[in-house]
């Protein structure tokens, strides 16, 4: 019995050694704070009440025009307790119901949001399903005149999105007002996405509104940095991100018109029409008025689903994309240049707006594996001879609608850059290349000019023009000539009016001039083709040292073992008026305050070093100790 | 909360202290200093609890460092019963065997307690350390029941600290009841009433445990 | 310059190590072990590091929750391995337990010094020194009393040290907690509090008294009976 008793004891006591470190890593997941409550209460009062139920409470009421006696406060509890996932507004159906998935939502509160202007409205429901979504991190209210709430747009990815009814219309917490509407903005965990999926050009009058049309289109990032010189204009890069790598553009190229006419060509004598197989992406969506500008394209573009069509969640987006393409678009016919052929991997335009730089240009991208990996990022650098400004490595998310009165934008990327000048064996930059135009020039002797990536275009290219024309081929490239594939290029060029008629004349061998400058024109787009460099000076060299400026887009590809981003999204607002706040931790900062432990570099050389020490010091003192005991033993 | 919290670290303060203190009065046998340390440790605890309700409103996971306390405590208790006293108590002889088997009672209420828990919560994360602070407790629940039921053999040792092994067996009672309580929707009330208990119990342990081991010398 | 940490440790040890022969055994135990103690440091700052990353740079949560049980634990295991293969002497083990901690505590002074060089001032080195230095010292001495048990009372052995330890870890996370929040001084006054009472009972003088005051009570008990 009592060896049993000991065995006991002993037994006790491993469970408790293995249990001690264990434990708190297991447990340690719930420490993550998130929204886990949320209450209303009305009145002048309200607030207050809230605040001593313990809840935070947003910054303006839900009733916009409402007098405090009657407005309705929304207060949520802010922890590491159980998160909601969702909030749905619906009519008072009780103390809970089940929604047509079957997950089940509780009543919040039972008093109806629009209480301030006679109620009707219904009720805020919450649950906890995990299948409702990624558990929330912050609650704020957008307000928008009544007009303007016509187009609102939710951007769902990336954690943002709005309190919806059970359809999944957004709801407006102030349905009984005529003049205004109000929503609950409702942002989820996980608002970081490492890699970049759709990128886009858009253009606005100003920055502004460059931005405003960006979060039309459902880009809710965008880079700051004006891409083309235009005085009237604001032309900047927007893009969405994504968690998925297999989702991620992997090379971003810009092409001259000339080059786009020549490349799709070899895609038709390569016999694979691509915009049969390719739905145009969200990519390619540009406004109406961009459409009608773009006379100069032969096809005929899709048209694009309206800013109010995309108000949905991403799925939501691409089931419509299914459902409205068939009948918009007539895919028989490939679009000209929308779809190209670089290195044997399709690049699909990104917009139908030209770059007007020194040589006017479109952007490509692929999510083609071949091209590279993924893309984390993307910079745009400023350059002039005497400094060099970086703009575009902080991207700022976006969400918001014209005429909300708040909004939130956050900046993203700061620890991506950090890695990134830390850590440069984790991201490789490349800058985006401009392909202008052939060069007659035999394989190797490209290569003593151009890149290692060049070559492979090169070879990847030569066997794509000699490949047989398929009979697929659409109207406007039937009428090139036929013959021999080396003349199919330069006669499809000239026909074009785009290069000069010496450069029409060489038969294609290599992309001579890849050039990793996308120059600020001083001219607009029409004129620039005239510009493009002589034979002695093929890189332009000239065009650009007459520049003041240069704007440079690069990006940055993800290498194997993407690190999680570090950035700690914790959600909630700042103490100003009614803007959530996404609080990046600033991890030096927090070193400097906390100084309870001590923490290493990655260094395993300490590990190495201490180790090794106190193995040292053990086996040397038993050697010594032993000795002296026997001497003690023989003397 | 953080009341109820200031109490029980207060209470197990003052039985800290008082055991303390009564170590200048006369040298404690071991078996003392260990269940003196156990409410010493069941108090730095409670104070780390306290202190972290106190500065952050919260505490920071499920898992904190101030659930050591409980844990620490039941073992020292438990070294003390097992390493000191249960081999002076119980020679291990077939005699005993039913006062072994009646106390296995005592560790089989606080499993069951923790089965309630794992019901009513699911088994998830927490369920691992409040799984060890049940087997710590068990263990010494069980020594506490036999030491209050086995009939006294050497000069009346183990019938002097009848009334501590009865604390004993009760505190480790309140403890899980307290892991139970977390999850089971109640009245504030009981809570209250708990932690009450569990404060006058951590108080009174040690002046108990020392009042009947004076009668070892006299 | 990530490396200045062994660097710091080498420039130490180096100096200790030099000490060595000149010392008598029982000096020669105390520097080995402060030794000793800023190797586990070193080792420890890795492994924080590493745990940091697992739990997301939550550096509040590791400092409060993680890192008191690794550098506990750490610490730990060379007083463990002496009272097992040299000497289980109490007074031994007590002695070099806080030569571990101080050790220890030396070089995580000198590591956030470095990585935070231009914050530092006088205050807070007075600060650190004491409450970081009691802090260690006292918890690896308690846990060393429990393994000074190893030998002697095996049954004791096991489940003391890891109450102990529970003691130690829960007290070393208190001190974080404290020193990271706005009460700073009172997580630095709390290792003092500790010590000094400590320091007098352990006095020569002191304990006499508390001998004579024994044999008193006892006296008036017996009387009184």
């Amino acid at each position: 019995m009592k060896n049993r008793s000991r065995a006991m004891a002993v037994l006790l006591t491993a469970a408790m050694t293995a249990g001690m470190l264990p434990a708190p890593c297991a447990v340690h997941a719930a420490h993550k704070r998130f929204i886990t409550g949320i209450a209303l209460a009305k009145g002048a009062d309200g607030r207050n009440d809230l605040e001593k139920e313990g809840y935070s409470v947003t910054g303006v009421g839900l009733n916009v025009n409402v007098e405090s006696e009657k407005q309705i406060y929304l207060g949520y509890a802010y922890n590491n307790g159980a998160p909601i996932t969702n909030i749905l507004l619906s009519p008072n159906v009780g103390e809970s119901f089940e929604d047509a998935q079957g997950i089940h939502y509780d009543l919040a509160s039972p008093i109806d949001v629009d209480a301030g202007n006679g109620g009707g409205t219904g009720c805020l429901y919450v649950t906890r399903d995990e299948r409702a979504g990624a558990p929330l991190v912050g609650l704020d209210i957008l307000r928008a005149d009544s007009e303007a709430g016509e187009e609102l747009y939710a951007i769902p990815n990336d954690g943002a999105d709005y309190v919806r009814h059970e359809d999944g219309t957004p709801a407006d917490m102030e349905a009984h007002s005529d003049s205004v509407k109000s929503y609950i903005a409702q942002i989820r965990d996980g608002l970081v996405a490492p890699y970049i999926s759709e990128m886009t050009i858009v253009e606005g009058a100003d920055r502004v509104s460059a931005i405003y049309q960006a979060a039309t289109l459902g880009y809710n990032y965008y880079i700051e940095g004006d891409l083309d010189d235009a005085e009237d204009s604001y032309t900047l890069v927007a893009y969405k991100r994504t968690v998925d790598p297999d989702d991620a553009i992997t090379a971003v190229a810009a092409v001259s018109a000339d080059m786009i006419r020549l490349t799709e060509t070899e895609q038709v004598i390569d016999g694979e029409p691509p915009a049969v197989t390719e739905a145009p992406t969200e990519g390619e969506e540009i406004t109406e008025e961009e459409v009608s500008e773009e006379t100069e394209e032969p096809t005929e573009a899709p048209e694009e689903e309206t800013p109010a069509d995309r108000e949905d969640s991403g799925e939501a987006e691409e089931t419509e994309e299914e459902e409205t393409l068939p009948e918009e678009t007539e895919p028989t016919v490939p679009l000209t240049g929308d779809v190209i052929g670089i290195s044997g991997t399709e690049y699909h335009r990104v917009s139908r707006k030209e770059l007007r730089t020194a040589t006017p240009c479109y952007l490509y991208t692929t999510k083609d594996r071949k091209a590279g990996n993924p893309i984390a990022a993307l910079q745009v650098e400023e350059l002039t001879e005497e400094r060099n400004v970086f703009f575009g490595i902080w991207a700022y998310g976006y969400f918001s609608a014209k005429g909300t009165s708040s909004a939130y934008s956050f900046r993203l990327n700061e620890d991506l850059y950090q890695t990134f000048e830390e850590d440069r064996t984790v991201y490789t930059s490349l800058p985006v290349r401009l392909l202008t135009k052939m060069k007659r020039q035999e394989p190797t002797e490209a290569t003593e000019e151009t890149t290692e990536e060049t070559e492979e275009l090169t070879e990847e290219l030569t066997e794509e023009e000699t490949a047989e024309p398929a009979e697929e081929m659409p109207p406007e490239e039937t009428e090139a000539p036929t013959a021999a594939p080396q003349e199919t290029a330069p006669a499809e060029a000239s026909q074009e009016d785009a290069p000069s008629e010496e450069q029409s004349a060489i038969q294609p061998a290599a992309f001579g001039f890849i050039k990793p400058i996308l120059a600020r024109a001083e001219d607009d787009a029409p004129d620039a083709p005239e510009d493009e460099p002589s034979e002695e000076n093929p890189m332009g060299a000239e065009a650009e040292e007459e520049e003041d400026t240069t704007i440079r887009l690069t990006y940055l590809t993800a290498k194997e073992g993407l690190p999680e981003m570090r950035a700690q999204f914790s959600g909630l607002r700042e103490a100003t008026y009614d803007t959530p706040l996404i609080d990046q931790v600033d991890l030096e900062e927090q070193e400097r305050e906390y100084e309870a432990s001590v923490f290493g570099t990655n260094n395993l050389i300490n590990i190495l070093l201490g180790g090794g020490m106190i193995a040292a010091i053990a086996i040397g003192g038993t050697v010594l100790f032993r000795r002296r005991k026997k001497r003690d033993k023989t003397g | 909360m953080i009341a109820l919290n200031i109490l029980l670290t207060v209470c197990a303060a003052i039985g800290y202290g008082f055991g303390i203190f009564s170590f200048f009065r006369g040298k404690p046998p071991l078996y003392v200093s260990l269940i003196v340390y156990g409410v010493g440790c069941a108090m730095v605890g409670r104070l780390f609890e306290t202190l972290q309700l106190f500065i952050n409103g919260e505490f920071t996971g499920d898992f904190q460092v101030g659930m050591f306390g409980i844990i620490g405590s039941f073992m020292f208790f438990f070294s003390a019963n097992y390493g000191q006293m249960d081999s002076l108590v119980d020679d291990g002889s077939a005699k005993y065997r039913k006062y072994r088997i009646i106390a296995l009672l005592a560790p089989l209420a606080a499993v069951l307690m923790y089965v309630g828990y794992v019901i009513i919560e699911g088994f998830g994360k927490s369920t691992i350390i409040r799984g060890a602070e049940t087997l710590l407790v068990s263990s010494a629940a069980y020594f506490h029941l036999k030491h209050l039921i086995i009939p006294d053999v050497e000069n009346g040792i183990i019938s002097c600290i009848r009334s501590y092994n009865l604390l004993g067996l009760f505190y480790a009672f309140l403890c899980t009841a307290e892991i139970l309580l977390q999850v089971i929707p109640l009245p504030n009330f009981v809570l209250i009433i708990l932690y009450v208990l569990l404060s006058a119990v951590t108080l009174l342990i040690v002046p108990v445990l020392w009042r009947g081991v004076k009668k070892w010398t006299t | 310059m990530d490396n200045l940490s062994y660097i710091a440790y080498i420039c130490i040890v180096v100096s200790l190590g030099l000490l060595v022969p000149l010392l008598d055994r029982k000096m020669l135990r105390v520097v080995v072990f402060i030794i000793v103690g800023a190797s586990s440091c070193l080792i420890v700052s890795e492994l924080n590091n590493i745990l940091l990353h697992l739990y997301d740079d939550d550096l509040y949560y590791v400092t409060t929750t993680i890192t008191p049980i690794t550098e506990e634990i750490i610490k730990a295991v060379p007083i463990l391995y002496y009272a097992i293969v040299f000497s289980d002497d109490p007074k031994q083990i007590t002695a070099c337990s806080f030569a571990v901690g101080v050790g220890f505590a030396m070089l995580e002074n000198i590591i956030i010094l470095i990585q935070d060089i231009d914050s530092v001032t006088i205050m807070w080195a007075v600060i650190r020194g004491f409450g970081s230095g009691l802090v260690h010292g006292i918890c690896t001495m308690m846990i060393g009393m429990g393994i000074s048990f190893v030998k002697k009372r095996k049954k004791l052995f096991i489940s003391g040290v890891f109450s102990l330890l529970s003691y130690a870890i829960i007290f070393h996370a208190t001190y974080n907690l404290l020193v990271q929040s706005e009460y700073r001084y009172f997580g630095i006054a709390m290792p003092l509090l500790n010590y000094i009472p400590f320091l007098i009972v352990n006095r020569k003088d002191v304990s006499k008294f508390f001998d004579k005051f024994r044999a008193r009570s006892a006296e008036k008990e017996e009387v009184s009976e």
